[in-house]
Order: C-alpha cells, then structure tokens, then sequence
C-alpha cells in the first residue's frame, strides 16, 4: 500500500449511500490510497494484478495488469507445424480446451479448403457444447465464490466432473485434449459414447435447476450482483465485448448464429439474452443469467446432434487428415464462439513452409477485461470483487 | 414499509431453500458413491451420496487408452525418428547407429516382420518436458511409441522424470559405432581402389545436361 498523498482541497468524494443512489460530496479533504488487488488475491482467478486508486472504499480508477502467464503464443506459433499448434490452443483456454481447438480448425481448415466428414463435424459440435458446460459451471462456481457462496461450487464441481470423465474417455485426456485435429478428430468416440452422453443430459438437467435454486434465486447472491457494473449496450459493442457479456447487455450476438460454421445452422437453440424482469439489462446478474441459460441450451444442442449424428460402420476419423499441411499462401481468419465470448485466428501463410509465418489469436477474455476501467468507476470494493467474477476471465487467454 | 417486509420474507425463503438442498445433501451423506469409470455401463446409475475419493487409496479410474505416461517398445522402433522431429516441446532425444550388414540378424525384425536397420542406443524421454499431445504416437510408423494409461509417476526429483529406453549399453553402442566406422572406411578403400574411375565422369555428365534441359 502507498499513500498518493493529499487530495486538492476541492477534491470531490463519491459515497455509495445505499443500493441505488451515490452521492458526491465536494470540498472534502480526502487521501487517495492505491491498493493492489491481486496477483494472489484468490478473486482475482489467476495471475491478474488490479492497481485501484480508492478514495475510502470507493474505487476511483481500477487499472488491470497482465502478463504474468504470457507464454509467447504467437512466437510458438513461428517455430511448430500446424498440427502442433493444437495442443497450444488448449494451453490459452484451459476450461473450454474443445472450443479453442474447433476455432483453430476451422481456421486451418478454412485456410486449406478441405471438405470435413458429417460425422465429424456432429462429433465436434457435441464435444464443444460438453465443453461450453464444463466452463459455464466453473464460471458459475466460481462466481458464487467470490460472493461467499462456498456450496454451489462444490454442485458445479461434482457435475463438471462427469463431463472431464466423458471427454476423457473418448480424447485421453483430462483438460488438455489435442481431441480435434485438422481435417478430422484424433478418435472415433467409442461405442457407448452417444448412450453415455443421452444418460448425461438427462442426469444434468435437474442439477441444474437446482443450482438455480441454490445460487440464481439466492437472495444474497441477487443482492450482491444487481444493478452492479451496469454496461450500456452501445459502451459493450464499442468495447469490443463478445459472448455472454454482449449478451449481457441486451445484444443478441451469437457467432453459431450470427456467422455460423460447422453444423450449427442446422441445430434449433436459442441464444438467451436478459429482457430486464428478473436483473438490470447490463448488470452483473445479467451476465451470470446469461450463462446459467446457456447451459441448457447446449443440452438442446447435444440431445439434437446425437439424434442427427450419422452412424457409419468402420469410420476412420484420421481420414482425410492431410498427410503434410502446407496451405497456399494467403491470410486468413476464422472465428467461434467460445464460452467467454469470440475466439478467433489469424493466419498467415507464406504457400512454402509447414509452419505459420504467423499466427494470432483474438482472446475474448483479453478483449472483455479491457473494460474493467469503466466499469470500475464509482464502485466499492466488494462490488468490484463482483465485477471481475462475471467477466468469468481466464488468465491463460488473457496473456496468451 | 410493505416492501421491507416483503424483502425479508424473499431473502428467508430462497435461502431456507437453499439450506433444504444442503439439507437433502447432507442426509445423503451416509452414503457413498462408488468409483466406477465412465465407459462402466451403471456409471449413471451409481447412489447419491459423497463423491469424494479418499486418494491414494481410491483413484478415478483413467481409461485404457489415456494419453499419460510416454512408453516406449524399443523391441519394435526402427529409428526412424519421427516423434523426435514431431514433438513440439522437443521431449524426445534420440541417437541411432547403422547396423552393419552382418548384424542385421542379431538386430533382429520388429514384430510387424520389417527388418531393423538401426541401434538405437539413446532413447530418452523427458517426461516432466512431455505435454501429452499425443502426436509422437500418431506420427510413429510401427507404433512402438505410444501413451499408457499410467497418470501418477509424481517424482521427487526431476531427474527420475528422464525414462531412458535405448537398447544398447554404453559399452556395447561404443563396439558397434567402431565397428560401423571400420567397415565403411573398408568400403570407401573399396570405392577409392575400384570405383574411382567409373564415378567420375558421373558428376561431369550432369552439369552438361541442366543447362541444356532448361533452355
């Protein structure tokens, strides 16, 4: 902690009297105290260093820090061919692995253009949306952390868990998948997969509402988030906000809907967005809506692609992996939804090497954190607490 | 006044509902849930109670097929040294020595029947480097490199995490390099005795032709 020093003496003071109403009292003699919230503060979810600048316990500039989880993804990028690009992708987005990957496919892809088998495509699209739920109930979890609610992280935890088992099961590995590959998938799932995730839907659905009734309905938790870090619409698009923080303002932007790839467009879901009845459009109850609906949206999309998910004996999905992937030279880039908003790739080819002349991502959370600085403003401490746990950032996309 | 009232009587219930979930929880937690892996057909089906596993005397179970520790048939590897030049964090060191042609039966065949032209003395995976991606074993023409489903190998040293699998002694990969070295300096005499003449106007040949094929 370090003392600024004293105010002007016609310094203004911003008090938050009670829920609604923040008074500014000027002609006040106050000190201006920088406090660093993290890199360890437990709320901060990973490595993210807030500098804020308090005036008691009003916050009058909260400025991010980054960096301390850089791990030099575009120089990577230079130095390894395409497909050993993958296991990086999961490495930015460590809760949603599957929804990166399918991003950076579908950009090489699009770059190559190559046609990509229908049961490929299904498989991708079940194992982002398993993915897209995992990340959703960290999210939440997390949150209801932040705000002193221990137990429904314990709920989300115990559910994650079968997903993490699912796609275990059918990639190898936990967390970190390298599952899709480009021009089709490491496996073919195994036999029991389409059962096993059916028995899964319908063992999740209930949980969820319940985690509705333990976190959403909470009195506290609303208390805590509504009206708080409200973002006008406008502010959001001009921001650059993607995913179920636009949402959260009342945009209805959804890239499986609004640039749609893969199978999406064949696929009934809605994308949710708050009508302003149970939170203030824009606020951080909004937000954390948003992804509690979302979730039972991708069970809609999951029940869909199994039903539609053609089944052919003796499927190869290395097949039409190209042996070497050299693509023509050309620039290209491809885009998704991720759970935190709008992945995207950018990539260049010079038509000679294996390698990517150059490779960069668009991280969503990286884009959505940039705002904290507004959204910051006025707000007290505790509220600012709230405030970083509905941007639901992850700081190994953040830094790259 | 009516709304204070109304506000209390919100905040009690959804938590009295929140506690009741707690509750039901709680009530369960007499019983527990056993640690049947997901391809187990009943994995669904197993009691709500603790789902906790009291590790390391219970473990989840890892599928057959999951990606962990890096294992090595070196009986089967032709030292080809694919993985070595797929791996991106470069985990895979190997070193590999010309069999001489009458070591080709001592050398042996992989069990796919392809004959093994190459010793491999070095073999070294570094494990704690290894990010698991999977790629060396799709890269691997007899698939003699693949993952083993065996996630705990923590070490206290960093050291232990280097697994070596080269199938020569360091005595013995010494023999077979001098030996190697020897024959092919024999070889070379060979050529320089005999073949000298006839080589020659081979490379001459060839300039003469490139000009001419591009005009």
């Amino acid at each position: 902690m370090q003392e600024l020093g004293k105010a002007e003496s016609n310094s203004t003071r911003i008090i938050r009297q009670d829920d609604k109403r923040v008074i500014i009292e000027k002609d006040l003699d106050t000190e201006y105290m920088v406090l660093s919230m993290g890199p360890q503060h437990p709320s901060t979810h990973g490595v993210l260093r807030l500098e804020c600048i308090t005036d008691g316990e009003v916050v009058v500039e909260a400025e991010p820090y980054l960096g301390y989880l850089h791990r030099c993804f575009e120089k990577y990028c230079e130095n390894v061919d395409y497909p050993g690009i993958v296991p990086y992708t999961d490495r930015m987005d460590y809760l949603a692995g599957m929804n990166s990957e399918l991003a950076y496919c579908i950009t090489v892809e699009k770059l190559l253009d190559i046609e990509i088998p229908r049961r490929v495509e299904f498989i991708r699209v079940i194992v982002s949306e398993l993915n897209r739920i995992a990340s959703h109930l960290v999210a939440i979890g997390t949150y209801g952390i932040d705000l002193g609610a221990f137990t429904p992280f314990l709920f989300c935890f115990r559910d994650r868990e079968h997903i993490m088992n699912l796609l275990e099961w059918i990639s190898g590995a936990r967390m970190l998948y390298n599952y899709i590959w480009i021009g089709g998938l490491a496996y073919d799932v195994p036999a029991d997969f389409k059962k096993r995730v059916a028995e899964f839907v319908t063992y999740f659905r209930p949980k969820a509402v319940e985690l509705c009734k333990l976190l959403t309905e909470n009195e506290i938790f609303v208390k805590r988030t509504y009206d708080i870090g409200i973002m006008p619409a406008d502010v959001a698009i001009n921001y650059g906000w993607s995913g179920p923080m636009l949402r959260g303002s009342g945009v209805k932007w959804d890239l499986r809907r609004n640039d749609p790839y893969s199978v999406y467009p064949e696929l009934d879901f809605d994308v949710p967005v708050p009508d302003g009845k149970f939170s203030v459009v824009g606020d951080c109850l909004s937000r954390h809506l948003v992804r509690a609906l979302e979730m039972e949206e991708s069970l809609k999309i999951i029940e869909q692609c199994l039903d539609k998910m053609p089944e052919v004996q003796g499927f190869d999905s290395r097949a039409l992996i190209p042996k070497k992937i050299r693509p023509k030279a050309g620039e290209v880039y491809g885009r998704a939804e991720n759970p935190r908003g709008e992945l995207g790739y950018y990539i260049v080819s010079d038509g000679k090497s294996t390698k990517p002349l150059r490779c960069k991502a668009r991280s969503s959370c990286f884009v959505n954190l940039s705002a904290m600085k507004d959204l910051s403003k006025g707000q007290l401490i505790p509220d600012l607490v709230a405030i970083i746990g509905s941007i639901d950032i992850v700081l190994g996309e953040v830094d790259r | 006044m009516s709304e204070y009232f109304s506000n209390i009587k919100t905040g009690a219930t959804t938590i009295a509902t929140g506690m009741a979930i707690t509750l039901k929880h709680f009530f369960n937690a007499v019983k527990r849930k056993g640690d049947a892996g997901i391809d187990d057909a009943d994995y669904f089906r197993q009691v709500d109670g603790l789902c906790t596993l009291q590790y390391p005397k219970e473990v989840i179970p890892t599928p057959p097929h999951g990606r962990y520790r890096l294992y090595v048939n070196i009986d089967d590897c032709i030292g080809c040294r694919q993985c070595e030049r797929a791996c991106p964090v470069e985990c895979i060191a190997i070193e590999t020595i010309k069999t001489t042609n009458d070591d080709l039966a001592v050398c042996g065949k992989t069990s796919g029947g392809q004959q093994k032209r190459m010793w491999v003395p070095l073999f070294d995976i570094d494990t704690a480097k290894c990010m698991t991606c999977g790629i060396c074993q799709s890269v691997c023409p007899t698939d003699c490199l693949y993952h083993t489903a065996v996630a705990d190998f923590s070490e206290f040293d960093v050291r232990n995490m280097m697994y070596h699998f080269g199938n020569l002694s360091k005595i013995e990969a010494e023999a077979k390099r001098k030996k190697l070295a020897e024959q092919q300096a024999q070889a070379a005499k060979e050529k320089a005795a005999t073949g000298a003449p006839a080589a020659k106007p081979a490379p001459k040949a060839a300039p003469q032709q490139k000009p001419g094929g591009a005009e």
